[in-house]
């Protein structure tokens, strides 16, 4: 920006653009507050999608074994690829450290927008059985806030990003505000019933940030396929086309990209923040910016790493950290359980020209619920997404003209692949390496997270179950999975600056504020109590609009 | 870290070449045109190397109703993107290509681009169906090691072939971005 004025003391700081740092700027700046947000990645442009570029036009056609010279651990994401890499971290300049046994994949992007270029856009609601899942099983802690208390605000989340859905009336998996819900295949149709006479498990079409009607100024989906390579009609919620924008429409927030926030500063004496310092990732001068809030929206380990790198009022490091829990307690959701096959009896042909439906299906947590058998050899449940439809068969056997019919001919595939709850372990944790910066200098994480013995069983028996609806489904060639996959590999990161009452046992207050510091905020996953086995964007979305709000009101009683 | 430390990285740090501009592709972009220039030789295959990657990747994805693998150039997209691979790749699948011209030239009595089209079919249904009837009913061993190395060239043959414009249009696509409206299960399961 050209009229960029960072000398002033702004009401707040923002830090981070992607879906919560989004909703903080908007949410801020409507309310007529001053908000700088800052962002460590580069701006990004409509002229950058690729969603309908085919891939024989690509060098490599994304096959290009060059990403993984600057990013071998990004390309482990199934959406990093040859059209968008240069949006994910380049892994050289941003490194960090693990235990050698206990690898963690970390998987980001910096740019404006961040990871909300590229989400599975799958969005659920978290429920009571989550926020009270210590009072319900006697492991970890519970939420300092309940479903009532949050519910108001995924309302407004769901209204203004648009979730596709179908009510499903199941106290699990609470129901929204749904624009209408993509179509099931056929496959699909007969699994959900099957599924629901033989088990009684609900099978309903995935609740997706993407738009079946015209919403908000943003057009429907038209099916093409690819929405991690953008979307010209903004048909998915991305921040940078719809919340960023908001706040910068309001005249009162200036978007700031290239500010690779270092750490906090502290009003000199006082138990209070004065604002930031960033390095700019291009010229590597570090500026500092002054607020009244400093808000933390940078996914839960670069929020906790900020922190981390700022200090006390006393010289320690660690800011909001008094309780000791600053760091522990790093969850990610246990993936690697679920069942594949064929589904024999269904005569549609896969197709080449759409419409892709990029969502699945999503089924229903059915373990440990508030009432009914308890499971003895795991707490805290799971969920799945899959789905069932045609698809070419490359794999089929033979060659020449016999095998080019049996690709084309497909099969119907069907699958089912576990999200299972993480629970919070104070061992699994995050910490400062003193030995390791990034190309900014600035000290780099220790990241040592392990699933356990829980997510081990409850991926067990996901992929048992799996197996087992797949059968009644009468699918064919089934193959069962229960290998779980590596911490990082679910991009759920959650915890690690944990809210609570008691300062003692939590990090954050309920509105996200630190209990140690009055005017800092960690409004991203960071904030999470637990982490339920749901996809968590919606629910850190509405935590932010919630604590926004609240932010807003002390803004007005000349609080902050 | 302090705002010295800071500064200092400021003063030192190289990194800093890193474009701020927007990653786009030009109108128009289209890679593809530069494998069909006349000129082409390969980078990565040796003649004979790229003779038989040609052979293979005919008889595998022939010409049918449909363009095939040799009309698409998939020897020569083969080319570039071995030549960037890993050594591990890369030796991988010169292997696998060794192996079949050996077996050919064991066989045979000589390489698999110098046999009649019916031995060169006859040589890969071998490998292709390590356990069909001619194999169990004569009692021979399946031929797992040869096998994998036939599965090893097809996998690549076949991922090149159906990403290359001809192949997506051998896999029913017309040209356009796909799109469409979701219409659910209609009609009803056969």
């Amino acid at each position: 920006m050209a009229d960029t004025n960072l000398s002033q003391t702004f009401d707040a700081i923002v830090v981070g653009s992607g879906a919560t740092g989004g909703w903080a700027a908007k949410r801020l700046s409507e309310a007529g507050l001053n908000v700088a947000l800052l962002e460590a990645g580069r701006n990004i442009s409509p002229s950058e999608f690729t969603e309908h570029m085919p891939a024989y036009k690509l060098h490599f056609r994304d096959m290009s074994p060059e990403i993984v010279k600057t990013r071998p651990i990004q390309k482990q994401c199934y959406a990093c690829m040859e059209y968008n890499y240069d949006w994910f971290v380049n892994d050289l300049e941003n490194p960090y450290s693990t235990p050698k046994d206990k690898p963690f994949t970390w998987q980001r992007l910096r740019i404006v927008g961040g990871r909300t270029m590229v989400w599975g856009r799958q969005s659920y609601r978290l429920s009571d059985l989550d926020f009270k899942a210590y009072s319900h099983d006697g492991y970890g802690q519970d939420w300092p806030i309940s479903y009532a208390d949050l519910s108001p605000y995924y309302d407004i989340a769901e209204d203004y990003v648009g979730i596709s859905g179908a009510k499903e009336n199941n106290p699990a998996l609470p129901d929204g505000h749904f624009l209408p819900p993509m179509a099931l295949t056929c496959g699909e149709e007969y699994m959900r019933d099957q599924v629901k006479k033989v088990f009684g498990h609900t099978i309903t079409i995935g609740r997706v940030a993407m738009l079946t009607q015209n919403h908000n100024g943003r057009a429907a989906c038209h099916y093409c396929g690819p929405c991690e390579r953008g979307c010209i009609t903004n048909s998915y919620f991305s921040s940078p086309f719809t919340t960023v924008k908001d706040a910068v429409k309001t005249g009162k927030c200036i978007l700031v990209p290239n500010a690779v926030v270092a750490h906090i500063n502290r009003e000199k004496g006082e138990n209070r923040a004065a604002g930031v310092t960033y390095v700019d990732r291009i010229t590597h001068q570090a500026k500092e910016v002054k607020a009244k809030a400093v808000i933390l929206c940078a996914q839960a380990l670069e929020s906790t790493r900020i922190l981390l790198n700022s200090t006390t009022r006393e010289g320690s490091a660690g800011l909001g950290n008094s309780s000791g829990l600053l760091g522990r307690g790093l969850m990610d959701h246990a993936t690697g359980g679920g069942a594949t096959g064929e589904l024999p009896g269904f005569e549609e042909r896969p197709s080449m020209n759409g419409p892709h439906r990029s969502n699945g299906i999503y089924v229903i947590r059915f373990r440990n619920l508030l009432t009914g058998p308890q499971q003895k050899r795991f707490i805290r449940g799971y969920g799945y997404q899959g789905g069932a439809g045609p698809q070419f068969d490359f794999g089929a056997a033979g060659f020449g003209a016999g095998y080019k019919q049996a690709v084309v001919r497909g099969s119907y595939g069907i699958s089912m692949g576990a999200f299972g709850e993480s629970l919070a372990y104070d061992d699994n944790f995050v910490a400062i390496d003193p030995n390791l910066k990034d190309a900014w200098g600035i000290p780099a994480l220790h990241i040592s997270m392990t699933h356990r013995d829980n997510e081990k069983a409850m991926q067990e028996d996901a992929a048992v179950a799996a197996a087992e609806m797949l059968e009644a489904c009468g699918a064919r060639n089934i193959q069962i999975s229960s290998r779980v996959a590596e911490p990082g590999m679910a991009i759920h990161e959650l915890g690690i600056a944990r809210m609570g009452d008691n300062p003692k046992t939590s990090v954050t207050d309920a509105w996200c504020q630190l209990h140690d510091v009055p005017n800092v905020f960690a409004m991203d996953g960071a904030c999470f109590v637990s982490s339920g086995c749901q996809n968590p964007t919606l629910t850190m979305m509405a935590i932010t609009v919630r604590a926004c709000d609240h932010l807003i009101e002390r803004f007005k009683r000349n609080e902050v | 870290m302090n705002r010295r430390e800071l500064l200092r990285t400021s003063l030192f740090g190289a990194a800093g070449a890193a474009a701020a501009a927007a990653h786009e592709f030009p109108a128009n972009y289209d890679e593809s045109k530069e494998l069909a220039r006349a000129e082409w030789k390969p980078a990565f295959f040796s003649d004979h190397q790229n003779q038989t990657v040609i052979l293979l990747s005919d008889v595998i994805i022939p010409e049918t109703d449909t363009p095939g693998a040799k009309t698409a150039l998939v020897n020569r997209f083969l080319d570039l993107l071995l030549a960037a691979e890993t050594h591990d790749a890369q030796q991988s699948f010169l292997n696998s290509l060794a192996y079949l011209d050996g077996e050919a030239r064991s066989r045979y009595g000589n390489a698999l681009i110098y046999l009649p089209q019916e031995t060169q079919v006859e040589l890969l249904k071998f490998f292709a169906y390590p356990n069909s009837l001619e194999t169990w009913g004569e009692g021979q061993t399946a031929d797992q090691a040869g096998h994998n190395h036939f599965q090893n060239i097809k996998d690549w043959i076949a991922r090149v072939f159906y990403s290359s414009e001809a192949g997506m249009k051998a896999l029913g696509w017309n040209g356009e971005p796909p799109h469409g409206a979701l219409t659910g299960c209609e009609p009803k399961r056969a």
